[in-house]
């Protein structure tokens, strides 16, 4: 966020902090050939996908080693090769590529999942339930895992939802669970059923997570009247890092490994700062770059 | 509505004209026989007349502008009469699919070829490339494209016109004089047998004392008539290079240039070589005084086969004429002037009226020794001048 | 290599066949393609062929369908996607340009989406505005994708081999009124590189440039115009992005003068796309302005005097030849 505010990030970004939990306890399953799509705020997608931190730090900065080599930015963060197909920055933009993904798993005879990480906003996106029809239809491996923070961006979602959303994914035969979203255990179990099933041939489902994103819709936020007094600090208080530290504790771990531990991330994250901020800007000739794979010609 | 249209006028090879001046405005009274407009070409100009009683509804053309024979000039007609509707520009909304399928476009429309008032002129962009290659001024051509538009043919066709070499190009900020009309076609004259000739000047003196001492005769009248008599003596200079090879033609037509009002003019005296002296120099006087009033006819000018050009009055001695394109040789006097000089037994010293002649010959046709031997036998000649009895 | 005669239908038909038999990873996913055949009878037999996993029937939802297409296309498989018409495509249009012609940009490139969508457009069977559109212009528009027009059964047959073998997402149209036209096509058919102009008929007074089922009014036309002794040439581009600008230009360099035919709307089209090419391109060689044809800027109507007088046909480019040989 500082270094948004110090200007060395173009754009927009969308910041994760408070969701983690969800992407923590989704892909404590995943393989590196399980694929995941996301969001516009998919930085805790990736990160939990195992995506290089410099890569995608040098990406939200424009720079030449960003994981994109700086032509995605934030909202397009991906690495195919850990099978994190993009962040995308149309709501609902993931989920057909997640459907095929599915799709493809299964023609090819593969046991591997794909996970459609989506906003509550998203869920009165058409295609959504397009591919909730066609992932039932054929029993596709893929998880639904919409993560519902309440906010479209500055408008509450419980104004926007008719209905219930679980029983909208019930009602295609998506089986559909509601879990804690700042809860990293709860999460973890949650995702353990859902992925068992689809890798097992069982089909698609969803999981439902409450969560909070605690810094807003972007960090150009200039209409944050829309929270409630007091709500941000309610959530807070929920804080699934907190939460995880508190059990750890519980389980035996010190009060001096868990400060060894901050510390040690801190100095990686600084790290990552540094390097990314090192790292080039692309050279005008990639402009041009990347349009097409081919030339038109057969191969 | 009366078509006036330009005529072919005093020549075979008149293709176009160039409009000097309007005599008549539209809504002009003219009764028939009026002259409407003063046309030039690259002989003559002349005037074309009101062939029938009415009132000058539109000009076509514009003063300045070059038009080919046939072309419109002006309407005369009632005044009240429609003027006919301007010719279709493109096809009406043709059939079945296309009436909304093709839309015409609005063409920012000049009435002629002429620079408009962004002082850009229509013309093709394929006409403008070879209009640069060529070297042809687009501003001098009409367009025979449409709405006046300078095709890639008309500049061609200019280009041939002018003999290959072009008109040139204008573009800096000084003034400008126009290459139309009769400037063009000297230039091109010029320039053609400039190019297309092997000229070499030979230059002399020659003694015309006795000529000049004698009473009641005019000197330019008797060097013209020894000309005339030595070339008829020489006729490789009285000669023509054709396709088909070198003519030596029967008779001369002397040609003798003259600063007309219009500029450089160079009336033929017919048969020179069968007239009596008399009859030259009458004919001569004729001549100049016709091309000083502009009222040479396309028949006085045709027929050239020798000319003569004088620049003796501006003091000019010696000087290097331009041959006359289908001609073999040009001879350029110049002024007499008292000369000292050595006497024939080289002893004393004495003053002769001695004139300035360069002989301007094409060796492709005629080779030197033949040209000088023209040139010092008309020195003689006129050397030893005696008058007739 | 022999010939056989060919309507466009089965050159189609067998191109997918082969390269579906060469290529397991090639899909056929569409409504009504599988046990049906394909409303136009496109894929007829393929289910048969290469079974219900090869060879899908969707649901009606193009956005959900050409999304998996497009995913599929990511993750190791070559989809073909057929769109019944052209015009439903616009249900899919996130799908086919944020999704699909971005991703290898977007990515840096990191992904190939080998997706084929092919599609029916073009009007001439009262089938009415939602029906009938030819929309190639808005795709050609889009960096990122190929947009392929075949007018004669062995273009169809070479393009859509190449369109099945190369990485990117392609664009491949077929007028729904030139399926039953006939033409010779070698076998094994050869692969047509995206890119390249055909020229189908050489001339010497003016070039046309025509797409699809355009070039076949424009030869009308050229017959009509060789007997008043016009000599026409006639390009057909068959993709228009990639565009063999060159190959145009050159014609135009020879004759002076070009007309567009499209069957897209005149306005912002692929016709007007060509004619700013030729202007750049052969500029100082043009005698007359650029004749454009193209559909009336009208929704297609239904009655079929109406509809066919939105279209070019061969008095439309007889007059437009006409008026730039002026």
């Amino acid at each position: 966020m500082q270094l948004y505010r110090d200007g060395h990030m173009p754009g927009l970004v969308h910041a994760y902090s408070g969701q983690e939990a969800v992407a923590i306890g989704v892909s404590a399953h995943l393989r590196k050939d399980d694929t995941i799509t996301s969001t516009h705020r998919g930085h805790g997608h990736c990160i939990a996908k195992g995506v290089d931190m410099t890569a995608m730090m040098a990406e939200n900065m424009g720079r030449l080693d960003g994981v994109c080599a700086g032509m995605g930015g934030s909202m397009h963060v991906a690495d195919v090769s850990l099978g994190i197909l993009g962040a995308n920055g149309i709501v609902a933009g993931g989920v057909g590529i997640a459907t095929g993904s599915a799709f493809s798993a299964r023609t090819l005879g593969t046991d591997r999942v794909s996970v459609c990480f989506l906003g509550d906003g998203s869920m009165n996106q058409g295609v959504v339930y397009e591919t909730m029809n066609l992932a039932a239809l054929w029993q596709l491996p893929l998880i639904y895992v919409c993560e519902y923070n309440g906010f479209t961006e500055y408008t509450r979602t419980e104004q926007l939802i008719a209905g219930d959303l679980l029983a909208r994914a019930e009602a295609f035969g998506v089986g559909a669970v509601e879990v804690d979203g700042m809860d990293i255990v709860a999460v973890r179990d949650a995702a353990a059923a859902a992925v068992a099933r689809a890798r097992a041939g069982g089909g698609p489902s969803m999981l439902l997570a409450r969560t909070h994103r605690y810094y807003g819709h972007h960090v150009a936020e200039f209409d944050s009247a829309y929270r409630e007094e007091g709500e941000l600090e309610r959530w807070r208080a929920e804080d699934p890092i907190l939460r995880l530290a508190s059990l750890l504790e519980d389980r035996g771990l010190s009060a001096e490994d868990l400060a060894t531990i901050e510390k040690e991330t801190v100095a990686e994250l600084d790290g990552v700062v540094e390097r990314a901020l090192a790292s080039p800007v692309p050279a005008g000739e990639q402009v041009s770059a990347f349009v097409y794979a081919g030339t038109g010609v057969a191969r | 509505m009366i078509e006036v249209r330009l005529p072919r006028e005093g020549s075979t090879t008149m293709s176009s004209g160039v409009v000097l001046e309007w005599f008549v405005e539209e809504g002009s009274l003219v009764q028939e026989g009026d002259v409407l407009v003063e046309i030039e070409t690259d002989k003559v100009s002349f005037e074309v007349p009101a062939p029938a009683s009415g009132t000058v509804r539109r000009l076509v053309a514009e003063a300045g502008e070059e038009v080919d024979v046939g072309a419109l000039l002006v309407l005369i007609g009632d005044a009240d009469e429609p003027l006919p509707e301007p010719e279709p520009i493109g096809p009406s909304a043709p059939s079945g699919g296309s009436s909304s399928a093709q839309a015409e476009f609005d063409h920012r429309s000049t009435a002629t070829g002429r620079a408009d008032e962004h002082g850009r002129v229509r013309a093709a962009p394929a006409a403008r490339r070879i209009a640069r290659e060529l070297a042809v001024d687009l501003t001098m051509l009409s367009g025979s494209g449409p709405e006046g538009r300078i095709t890639s043919a008309d500049v061609r066709a200019a280009a041939t016109r002018a003999g290959g070499s072009g008109a040139v190009v204008g573009g800096n900020d000084d003034p400008l004089r126009g290459l139309s009309g009769h400037r063009g076609v000297v230039a091109r004259r010029m320039a053609q047998a400039s190019a297309e000739t092997a000229a070499v000047t030979l230059m002399m003196r020659a003694d015309v004392t006795r000529i000049a001492r004698a009473e009641g005769v005019s000197l330019v009248d008797v060097v013209v008539h020894e000309i005339v008599r030595c070339v008829s003596r020489h006729p490789g200079l009285n000669a023509s290079l054709t396709d088909a090879g070198i003519v030596e033609h029967e008779r001369v037509g002397l040609g003798y240039a003259v600063d007309g009002r219009r500029g450089l003019v160079v009336p033929v005296i017919a048969d020179a070589d069968v007239r009596s002296p008399s009859d030259l120099a009458a004919e001569r006087r004729r001549l100049v005084k016709a091309a000083l009033e502009g009222g040479l006819s396309p028949s006085d000018l045709a027929g050239g086969t020798f000319t003569v050009t004088n620049l003796g009055a501006s003091g000019i001695e010696l000087f290097t004429p331009i041959i006359t394109p289908g001609q073999t040789a040009v001879l350029g006097l110049g002024a007499t002037v008292p000369t000292v000089v050595p006497t024939r037994d080289g002893q004393a010293f004495g003053v002769r009226s001695l004139i300035g002649m360069s002989l301007t010959f094409d060796h492709r046709i005629v080779d030197g020794a033949e040209a000088g031997r023209f040139l010092g036998e008309l020195s003689e000649e006129l050397a030893t001048w005696r008058p007739e009895a | 290599m022999t010939a056989t005669d060919r309507t466009m239908r089965q050159a189609i038909t067998e191109t997918l066949r082969e390269r579906m038999a060469a290529d397991p990873s090639i899909i056929v996913l569409g409504e009504d393609v599988g046990r049906h055949g394909g409303s136009f009878q496109v894929t007829a037999g393929l289910q048969e062929e290469f079974g219900a996993d090869r060879v899908l029937d969707m649901p009606v939802s193009e956005a959900g369908f050409i999304g998996m297409a497009v995913g599929a296309a990511m993750t190791g498989l070559r989809p073909v996607v057929d769109v019944m018409f052209l015009d439903f495509v616009l249900l899919g249009m996130d799908q086919i340009v944020n999704q699909a012609a971005h991703m290898r940009y977007m990515t840096g490139g990191q992904v190939e989406v080998p997706v084929v969508i092919r599609a029916a457009f073009g009007a001439g069977g009262s089938s009415g505005a939602q029906h009938s559109q030819s929309l190639h212009a808005w795709f050609a528009h889009v960096p990122g994708l190929h947009v392929v027009l075949p007018s004669t059964p062995a273009d169809a047959a070479g393009l859509l081999t190449t369109a099945l073998t190369q990485p990117d997402p392609v664009i491949f149209l077929e007028d729904k009124m030139e399926y039953g036209r006939r033409g010779p096509v070698g076998s094994p058919s050869e692969p047509i590189p995206f890119g390249v102009a055909d020229i189908k008929r050489r001339g010497e007074d003016l070039t046309i440039v025509a797409t699809s089922s355009m070039v076949h009014v424009a030869l009308r036309a050229a017959d009509r115009l060789a007997e008043a002794g016009i000599s026409v040439e006639v390009i057909d581009p068959r993709t228009i992005a990639p565009l063999d600008r060159e190959r145009i230009a050159d014609s135009v360099v020879r004759t002076g003068r070009a007309v567009v035919v499209d069957e897209g709307h005149r306005s912002f089209g692929a016709g007007a796309e060509i004619a700013a090419s030729i202007a750049e391109d052969a500029f100082d060689h043009l005698e007359a302005p650029i004749g454009r044809l193209g559909a009336a800027d009208v929704p297609v109507p239904f009655a079929p005097g109406l509809e066919a007088a939105t279209i070019p046909d061969v008095d439309a480019v007889v007059a437009a030849v006409r008026s730039a040989l002026r």
